[in-house]
């Protein structure tokens, strides 16, 4: 039986605690795209984490995992859901030992506390993706999503060590470990990294960390469009020095639609190699850059970025070769266009230089999903058969359905389907997810 | 010792990949017996040498059809026994997959075969002023395809991280013969992390036999230092602190006395003090401004733990030199005794000095000789242990002295290995850091990739771990 009441009482069984158990009104703060949860469920250790997901396939409970809940719909709404269970109470940091440059939490750590905790000693977990602030550890695990920095430190998958993670029917796995190098045994940890809640609710990580850069400044090269600056956009991301991060940002964090557009160019390290990697920038460039913001102001931009990160209804992202920017800001435009007529209004766009990836935020649900669809897929087909890609990060549930899987490889889909089975065999886990 | 193969199947197998492309005559699949580590040796029935993704595919359906396993290997550097050929299998080697592809500088990426030496990787894309990162200490041997295999790493990866950072794509043909693309740039939100996963996967889940890599500039510059401690804790010391102080050397290596005075010994002499405790390599790279004032604040660090000596390399033929002891330590070895047991395990690194001391004891326990070369700046331990194979009471407590070491690191917080994989060597340790349910669930995913179990069998799982999906249905419906 899945009534209200049966999935609640079944769950008020198992946890334990003050408000561990939510329903009713309250639970609909927790909705999931158009689906409602019949309950939240808070447990309070991995222990109950794994006694839930055992009832939860037992009784064939749908279940999303939650951190903070601001990623909720992200990989698309469920087909159904019963349950969403949160990693709200498991939080905390568990092990962290300066001298070792790792540390080790609990999945509902808060990102902003984890920041606090290492920059005290002077270490940084370079992860920015978008919202990250908002988020907690194991929301950033399960997205997998990268920011900014992944230039100059890679992307979640590449910091983290070790999981614990609760299967779809409750087993506890702990892949992985908390030492920095590790071959043993299959890769575990990539596997449920951006598996966004499909193959396991994320218990806890163990992350790589890094001394905090002494220095922190960007450069800024505008132009009143984004297409004004693919020259200088190439330039910088093809000179002998990397920067930690690469980005042409339209608008500006703050910025409206008018103000323009950017290259920043953010250099962290130590003093003096911070200076020196900006000024080899510049001659690349051929000219200097048209503000240089110093750490503090430097600090402020990126977070702004991150903070406005994954506020869209709309997030896709599309992807050319880095060399192909031309062709990938006019794609956007086209695409941008197109779904701006349906209904849609274009927030921002964010092109990640080194990787050729653009992320494209919207606003406006739209009426009729069939008037994106056509664009959507439209926009896959062209940019797949020129190298790159098109995915859909978040929107509606109407819109996933309607422009169906990115990937149409069938040994691909078997694999997939087989790692679905062997991690959550019931099927409980956001059913109907698709990861594209 | 198996049959040979059948003649119809031979003949098969040549059909595909030609004549020259199988061996079948014992006394020449005799270079195949053993990979890098020479403790164990299997005969392969046959070595098959296919020349592309399509013929990899022919190949290992064939053998397939045939019920015969295969083994896949790229030069057999590994040091875990990893392509060694057990269950009556057939290697299928990547020699003759060997083209780079592709270089595209524009895009910093190149496409290769997996046959393509890993220094030959750097030595063509350098004129683009590009190379690539990860650089084992077998990198003028080792392949690529084995470096995804095995995830390796290498001295510098203590700064740039490891193989699996730089792979973006990949052509692999899965145990049944079907040919799959994983991954690629620009594709990485279009379903679960497969790259991620096949890399490393020790062979397990298939053959890849295209590559997609990403590239990095070359560094400006480079400083390198070599500091001479007495003891191996002083510069144990030294490590710490370097890392106390945020510096992010590119490479921390630490060389012990008595590896020390085995280089010194033998043709590859580097010129260190035999009477030494430890040697440690320190290198920076990056631009050239700043590198001198990181360099000096390690050599600072040093002298506070005590260093006697600090050499630094004005050129990079002095660079080489310094270089030279930790680089060839392995090939000393093998001087003063007729084995060597390269041993790998990674600790927290507050707990490298505690580990250590540990090591030298269960040394003197098992009246061993034991020499030290390690990723300091990682944790990153290679114990060596040299001995004598025909003799049958040193084997054995060789292999007790093994188990102790893997015991004391992973009782430290450490993993039994950092970077030279499990293979057949360590399969019996997984269960001292992974429990029945994760074990489990490793079986799982091999077997969604391998439903034969004909891909390089008995290798990373202990034989008797059952995969998840029946571990579920055998406890039944949960309560």
């Amino acid at each position: 039986m899945r009534t209200v009441v049966a999935v609640a009482d079944g769950l008020a069984s198992i946890l334990t605690g003050d408000e561990a158990l939510v329903t009713g009104s309250e639970a609909e703060a927790w909705a999931v795209g158009e689906r409602v949860p019949s309950a939240v469920a808070h447990p309070g250790s991995v222990e109950e984490l794994a006694r839930v997901m055992e009832r939860a396939a037992t009784e064939g409970w749908a279940v999303v995992p939650a951190g903070a809940g601001s990623w909720l719909d992200g990989g698309g709404p469920p087909d159904r859901l019963d349950v969403v269970v949160t990693t709200r109470r498991l939080g905390g940091v568990e092990i962290y030992e300066p001298g070792d440059l790792t540390l080790t939490g609990g999945a509902g750590l808060p990102v902003d506390e984890l920041r606090r905790e290492t920059e005290a000693h002077g270490q940084w977990f370079p992860q920015d993706p978008p919202g990250a602030a908002r988020g907690t550890l194991g929301g950033l695990v399960s997205t997998g999503l990268p920011g900014p920095l992944r230039g100059g430190f890679g992307r979640p998958r590449d910091q983290l060590l070790g999981l614990t993670v609760v299967t779809g029917d409750g087993r506890v796995l702990r892949p992985g470990g908390r030492v920095v190098k590790n071959v043993a045994g299959y890769d575990l940890v990539r596997l449920l990294v951006g598996s966004r809640g499909t193959l396991g609710v994320v218990a806890g990580a163990s992350i790589r960390l890094f001394p905090l850069p002494e220095r922190d400044v960007s450069l800024l090269y505008r132009a009143s469009r984004a297409g004004d600056l693919v020259d200088v956009s190439r330039k910088l991301a093809t000179a002998p020095v990397t920067a930690a991060s690469l980005q042409l940002l339209s608008p500006l964090p703050g910025g409206d639609a008018e103000s323009g557009a950017a290259v920043v160019a953010r250099v962290l390290g130590r003093s003096e190699e911070v200076s020196a990697t900006c000024r080899l920038l510049e001659r690349s460039v051929g000219r200097g850059a048209d503000e240089e913001l110093g750490s503090g102001a430097s600090g402020d931009l990126h977070r702004s970025l991150e903070d406005e990160g994954g506020r869209g209804e709309v997030e896709l992202r599309l992807s050319l070769p880095p060399a192909r920017l031309a062709e990938l800001l006019g794609v956007a435009d086209e695409l941008s266009a197109a779904l701006c007529f349906a209904g849609g209004r274009e927030l921002r766009r964010t092109v990640g230089l080194g990787s050729g990836v653009l992320a494209l935020d919207l606003a406006g649900i739209p009426s009729e999903p069939a008037g994106w669809a056509g664009p959507l897929s439209e926009a896959r087909e062209r940019l797949r058969t020129e190298g790159g890609g098109l995915g859909l990060l978040r929107a509606p549930g109407k819109v996933f359905r309607e422009i169906g899987s990115a990937d149409r490889s069938e040994v691909r889909r078997r694999l997939s389907e087989g790692l679905k089975r062997v991690f959550d065999p019931a099927g409980v886990l956001v059913p109907g997810r698709r990861i594209s | 010792m198996t049959d040979a193969l059948s003649d119809p199947l031979v003949s098969r197998l040549r059909g595909i990949v030609g004549g020259d492309g199988v061996i079948t005559e014992p006394a020449r699949l005799m270079v195949y017996e053993s990979d890098g580590l020479t403790a164990y040796r299997h005969l392969p029935r046959a070595a098959v040498f296919p020349r592309d993704t399509g013929e990899t595919a022919e190949v290992v359906e064939a053998l397939r059809e045939a019920g015969v396993a295969v083994v896949p290997r790229g030069a057999g550097t590994g040091l875990s026994g990893g392509a060694l050929a057990v269950s009556g299998a057939v290697l299928v080697g990547t020699a003759r997959m060997s083209r780079i592809l592709e270089i595209d500088p524009e895009n910093r990426r190149a496409r290769l075969q997996p046959g393509v030496i890993n220094a030959h990787l750097s030595r063509a894309v350098h004129p683009h002023g590009l190379h690539y990162v990860p650089d084992p200490s077998s990198q003028s041997a080792c392949t690529i395809g084995g470096n995804v295999a095995e995830n390796s790493g290498g001295p510098h990866c203590l700064k740039y991280g490891v193989t699996s950072r730089y792979v973006t794509g990949l052509t692999v043909v899965l145990p049944d013969g079907e040919v799959a693309e994983l991954g690629g740039r620009g594709r990485e939100w279009e379903g679960y992390d497969l790259v991620g996963l096949f890399v490393g996967s020790e062979g397990c889940f298939g053959i890849a036999t295209e590559i997609e890599v990403d590239l990095l500039p070359l560094p400006r510059g480079v400083r390198t230092l070599l500091a001479i401690f007495d003891t191996l804790e002083d510069a144990g010391t030294a490590v710490s602190e370097i890392m106390a102080r945020g510096l992010l050397p590119a490479a921390l290596e630490i060389i012990d006395g008595a590896t020390i005075r085995a280089v010194e010994e033998s043709v590859f002499a580097a010129g260190y003090p035999t009477d030494a405790g430890a040697a440690l390599v320190i290198e920076f790279d990056g631009v050239e401004e700043g590198l001198d004032a990181d360099a000096g604040e390690a050599s600072r660090c040093c002298r506070e733990a005590g260093a006697r000596e600090i050499r630094r390399a004005r050129d990079e033929e002095d660079r080489q030199a310094l270089w030279k002891g930790r680089k060839k330590a392995f090939g000393a070895m093998g001087r003063i005794a007729p084995d060597l047991l390269v041993q790998d395990a990674t600790v927290p690194r507050t707990k490298l000095p505690a580990v250590l001391r540990r090591i030298s004891e269960i040394g003197r326990e098992y009246d061993l000789n034991l020499a030290n070369v390690f990723h300091a700046g990682d944790g990153n331990l290679h114990p060596n242990i040299l001995f004598d194979r025909r003799d049958p009471e040193e084997l054995t407590r060789v292999e007790a002295a093994s188990k102790e070491i893997m015991a004391a690191c992973v009782e430290a917080g450490g993993t039994i290995t950092g970077e030279h994989g499990v293979g057949v060597d360590k399969r019996e340790y997984m269960r001292l850091i992974y429990d029945d349910a994760t074990l489990e669930a490793m079986a799982g995913v091999r077997r969604v990739f391998d439903p034969y179990g004909g891909c390089n069998p008995g290798k990373v799982l202990p034989d008797d771990v059952r995969p998840a999906a029946d571990a579920v249905r055998r406890r039944g419906t949960p309560r």
